[in-house]
């Protein structure tokens, strides 16, 4: 499946801060600040209309999400893996990782929020970076590699939201990869 | 993007933006703002901007990942030491971009020359395994019910910290328990738990190589590894060793066994119950009834003085037997008595010792779990050994050889730590076992879960590492019922690369690095019969959040706190290693030294020093003789209380460091130390370190025989028509508990149907592929000698049933008839898809991977394996599953000397289904 996020129309600042967003929500457990954060209403809103969905707030919820989580994408055993490489090889650390690291080498800066480089969170993150670079100078170069990385670095996660819509436990999960779905794919 | 959901994601942007949810450009920490981030290097991109050096990934639809054609162009070559087996070969990781493309041997490694089997070769599978364990996970349901969730290390040790210093504020430090498996990290862990002040450190020794451990310290008191010297022998007599495929010193020992053989003209013969590839290979292989290598040995012995082969000189000189006394002591021992208990012919028996004595001095016994892990081990251990003091072997050049070496070259210190931990538990240091613990600490580890059990000892918490009980220890079923009782087990961390059947009972996991992540100095016993010094260092970063216990000990000691930080004010591990090696010199063509020089070459081994070859007979120095003094009695030779050494004629030599300074045939201190008599003036003599604790063990008398005898243990006298005699095994591509997970190896040997002789299982009616019911008994010899042990209910016959499981059999002429085998490593019911064979995926293909683009042979076709039969048996097709775990039946069954866990002596009943 080819990304079909449309990176010629601009915009680049809003997408940038989408990728941001699922990036978050892919590397981390949900937590009560992001929570809270989703909740704003203008957030809420969309949020839920691009097919999110908001659990309750309190602790016992954040628990089973985090719970849900774990056997998502952490494991110990039988989890969806978040990562590239396990995707494309079958291993951690295939060709993947490698022209990840490259791409990460090439942006004087930047942090990857996961230590593998592959984990879509980073490659989510990754792509809003460069967006949003591409908003503020030479546009045509930074939406060209932004371009070409999602080619290479995101297509494999249509499969990969979509086994984790079917397996989550929680509404927030399955939204989650109901949402990340519809912008990369949609 | 339809434009209805791209205006949604705009305004989702926007909404995310004007809420600071987060920032644009996050780094996905949540952070606000974060630096700028700007284009490196070059200000633009070519049109043809593609990734350099990197394969394209295969597209929708590829089946084959064909490699780049530069795919090793570049490689860094970085030095480390496999940790996939206990011989600890030295390794070369191929490293490009963080990535460890490839492993091969380390030729600089004195030990393994650069040799690396297939275990090694598949540590890539072990690096990159798709199911490593990559942060720290805290229970959330039941214990055992697999239900985890994410924590981070700071709430992981502040857990752990919080639990563990509340104990050591309790008074009872004694109370954690650390419960290690193969570990090299050996510094580390004594330096976090001395310094935490509990002795309670368990091993798995006593499931390995216990007896024959007691068996050379009897006779040396210096070393418990005997290092028989092939490579140069002409006549290598080997009793129950699987040392090409499976010995402590595997690699290094079976090339220079080859040497011997094809480069010196040795002749190997081998006596084990079990075809072993050893046994395949060897010149002639003998199949003796279970546990009678003792009573073969000690027949041979009979045969050398009968036919007056022996080396008078050796024994009179430097044995404190004498011919005379050997010939009493082995009257009755002739080949027709061995003959009668062994099954191998007389003729055979006195044709062979023959052939071993002519071949002396270049002539060695080997042995290891095949004749020791026998509830007569130790004697069969001694019995063996004797053989080479008999021909005069011990110590000579082709002979029967060792090194008071076992690990890193002595002259190498790594940063001083704190003094010794002064702890007791009856867990680390059962009465019951005299000789476990005497000179060294071999620990009784099977008995640990037993005891917990009867309530002898209680943990509050319980550190496991790179443990898998459950797996591997006898008594599956008790195994897994104490680690999942929050009572006898209050708080369970289990530190490991994989999720195991033992993290399965933890309460926090914490993910390991693999032996590719982290540093070491480590060495094992060189057949060099030299110390050496290895290095072992990260040849790419920790996966995920993988932590070693270098890195995190430090942190959890200063959160516990109480003086235990003080130990921890090294610097870094780097420099830790720094200092440790910081005596190797310089290499002179390269001008480094220290550990700049170990990271280029991986090992050093001093030129200057000799092989350990008849240390005894070396001449003392006039500085070691200063203030020394002479018994008139015995001749040996004390200083500062201590012996030093042994005045023959006119000389003073080193001599054996032994209370008589002699090789031991004869072992008072053993007879001594079983009935918990007083040893000091023993031990003094020796000038050996060992414990003396006459008080804490007694009430706790165990006979142990002066002399080298055998003996067969009741159980095994009278075997019923349906009894045979359980044994085990390796395969060459596996160790016990952690490689069935590695996909190269799992491919070659998944699974373990029990071997049959043809004759035996015609006496049954079994066929090949027929399954059969095997019933475990709990041994009737340690009812009678050990009845702290009894446990279990009697069945309709009295007797204790240890387990019972159904296994599918294959018939080979290979084993002996009143011998059954299963090999080890498989059964896991945790670890890993591959180890299980059980693959969730409907297709075939791994969970996780994509179907377009991930087309992985070796797992969609090559996992033929997987047992679709749902527990039917009709339905089940050979050489499918994961095969069974041997220790649902096997008992928990500690020679009474040595605590050695009998894993070769159960006695099964079988019954065809």
């Amino acid at each position: 499946m080819h990304v079909q996020l449309d990176l010629t129309q601009g915009n680049y600042i809003e997408l940038s801060a989408v990728c941001a967003l699922l990036s978050r929500l892919w590397n981390q457990e949900l937590d009560v600040q992001t929570l809270q954060r989703l909740e704003k209403p203008e957030v809420a809103e969309t949020w839920t209309a691009l097919g999110g969905s908001l659990p309750d707030h309190d602790d016992a919820t954040l628990e089973l999400l985090a719970v849900d989580y774990c056997q998502l994408l952490v494991g110990p055993r039988g989890h969806i893996s978040p990562v590239q490489s396990i995707w494309s090889a079958g291993r951690f650390a295939a060709d993947s990782a490698g022209t990840m690291q490259q791409y990460v080498e090439m942006l004087k800066g930047f942090q990857p929020c996961n230590k593998i480089t592959d984990h879509v969170a980073v490659q989510l993150q990754y792509l809003g970076v460069v967006l949003g670079i591409a908003a503020e100078s030479k546009k045509d170069l930074w939406q060209g590699l932004a371009t070409r990385f999602a080619a290479q670095h995101l297509a494999w996660t249509h499969e990969f939201f979509e086994q984790v819509a079917q397996r989550a436990n929680s509404d927030f999960y399955r939204g989650l990869a109901t949402v990340s779905q519809r912008f990369l794919f949609e | 993007m339809v434009d209805k959901n791209r205006r949604r994601f705009i305004q989702l942007g926007a909404a995310v933006i004007g809420s600071t949810v987060l920032g644009r450009h996050s780094r996905g920490s949540g952070a606000a703002d974060p630096p700028a981030v700007t284009m490196s290097g070059t200000a633009s991109l070519p049109e043809d901007f593609r990734m350099p050096g990197v394969a394209d990934l295969p597209g929708p639809g590829s089946d084959r990942d064909w490699p780049a054609l530069d795919k090793y162009a570049g490689v860094e070559s970085v030095p480390g030491m496999c940790q996939l087996c206990s011989t600890i070969c030295g390794i070369v990781g191929k490293v490009k971009d963080g990535r460890l493309l490839k492993i091969e041997g380390n030729p600089n490694d004195p030990n393994s020359r650069g040799r690396l089997c297939a275990r090694g070769q598949a540590g890539l599978n072990h690096q990159y395994h798709p199911e490593r364990l990559l942060y720290p996970l805290k229970r959330v349901g039941a214990r055992g019910e697999g239900k985890w969730k994410r924590i981070s290390w700071d709430q992981a040790l502040d857990e752990i910290a919080s639990r563990l210093k509340a104990i050591r504020e309790s008074g009872h430090p004694e109370e954690f328990a650390f419960h290690q498996g193969r570990q090299r990290s050996k510094d580390a862990l004594k330096r976090f738990l001395d310094a935490y002040g509990t002795k309670t450190q368990l091993s798995h020794r006593a499931l390995c190589s216990g007896n024959r451990r007691a068996a050379n310290l009897t006779y040396l008191w210096e070393s418990d590894w005997d290092l028989n010297d092939v490579e140069h022998s002409k006549y290598i007599l080997n009793f129950g060793s699987n040392a090409f495929e499976a010995h402590q010193g595997h690699v290094p020992f079976a090339n220079r066994i080859q040497n011997g053989r094809f480069v010196n003209g040795a002749k190997l013969v081998t006596f084990d119950v079990r075809l072993s590839n050893t046994a395949g290979a060897s010149d002639e292989w003998f199949a003796p009834f279970p546990g009678t290598d003792g009573a073969v040995a000690l027949a041979m012995c009979y045969t050398i003085l009968a036919e007056n082969l022996q080396d008078d000189e050796f024994i009179n000189t430097w044995t404190n037997t004498t011919v005379d006394e050997l010939r009493e002591h082995l009257k009755s021992n002739t080949p027709e008595w061995a003959e009668n208990v062994s099954g191998i012919p007389a003729a055979d028996i006195r044709r062979i010792a023959i052939e071993f004595a002519r071949a002396a001095p270049a002539a060695t016994t080997m042995c290891n779990r095949g004749s020791s892990a026998h509830l007569n081990g130790y004697y069969n251990d001694r019995a063996v050994h004797l053989l080479n003091a008999l021909v005069g072997s011990v110590g000579k050049k082709g002979g029967w050889c060792w090194s008071p070496w076992g690990g890193v070259d002595p002259e190498f210190k790594p940063p001083k730590g704190p003094p010794g931990a002064k702890t007791w538990s009856v867990l680390e240091d059962p009465p019951e076992y005299p000789l476990s613990n005497v000179w060294r600490r071999m620990k009784v580890g099977e008995i640990v879960y037993l005891y917990l059990l009867q309530g002898r000892a209680k943990l509050q918490a319980y550190m496991t590492y790179n443990l898998d009980s459950p797996l591997t220890w006898p008594e599956e079923s008790l195994t897994k019922q104490v680690l999942c009782d929050e009572n006898l087990i209050q708080f369970h961390v289990c530190i490991n690369p994989f999720y195991s059947e033992t993290a399965h009972y933890a309460d926090i996991v914490l993910p390991w690095t693999t032996y590719l992540e982290r540093w070491d100095l480590d060495a094992r016993a060189s057949y060099n019969l030299k110390p050496y010094v290895g290095l072992r260092t990260p040849m790419v970063e920790p996966l995920g959040e993988a932590r070693d216990v270098r890195d995190f000990f430090p942190e959890l000691a200063r959160r516990i706190g109480g003086g235990m930080e003080k130990w921890y004010e090294y610097g870094t591990t780097e420099e830790y290693m720094r200092a440790w090696a910081e005596k190797i010199p310089a290499n002179q063509a390269t001008g480094k030294s220290g550990l700049d020089r170990l990271l280029d070459e991986g090992a050093w081994e001093n030129p200057e020093r000799d092989a350990f070859y008849e240390p005894y007979a070396a001449e003392l120095t006039a500085g070691q003789l200063a203030e020394a003094t002479v018994d008139p009695e015995n001749g040996i030779l004390q200083k500062d209380g201590k012996g030093i050494g042994l005045k023959l004629g006119e000389k003073f030599v080193r001599g054996f460091a032994t209370p008589s300074r002699k090789f031991e045939i004869r072992s008072l201190f053993v007879e001594r130390t079983g009935k918990n008599l007083d040893c000091r003036e023993l031990i003094n003599r020796s000038g050996i370190k060992a414990s003396n604790r006459p008080e804490q063990h007694a009430g706790h008398d165990v006979e142990i025989d002066q002399m080298p005898v055998w003996f067969q243990p009741v159980e095994h006298e009278s075997l019923a028509d349906n009894e045979l005699i359980m044994t085990s095994f390796k395969w060459n591509v596996h160790n016990h508990g952690r490689t069935m997970n590695l996909k190269w190896l799992a491919e070659i040997v998944h699974s373990n149907p029990a071997w049959i002789n043809p004759a035996t299982a015609k006496t049954f009616g079994i066929k090949d592929g027929d399954w059969i019911e095997l019933t475990g008994y709990h041994s009737r010899m340690l009812e009678e000698q050990s009845s702290h042990l009894t446990h279990g209910e009697p069945d309709d016959s009295g007797r204790r049933v240890s387990g019972i499981m159904r296994v599918p059999v294959v018939l080979m002429e290979g084993i002996h008839p009143r011998a059954i085998a299963m090999s080890n490593s498989c059964g896991h019911w945790q670890y890993t898809q591959v180890a299980t064979a059980n693959n969730p995926q409907p297709d075939g293909r791994l969970a996780g991977s994509d179907p377009d683009t991930y087309r992985d042979r070796d797992w969609e076709e090559n996992m033929w394996w997987q047992d679709d039969s749902n527990g039917d048996k009709s339905k089940w097709e050979r050489n499918t599953g994961n095969g069974w775990n041997q220790n649902q039946i096997m008992p928990i069954a500690p020679d009474p000397v040595t605590g050695q866990q009998a894993f070769h002596s159960t006695v099964v009943k079988i019954r065809k289904i």
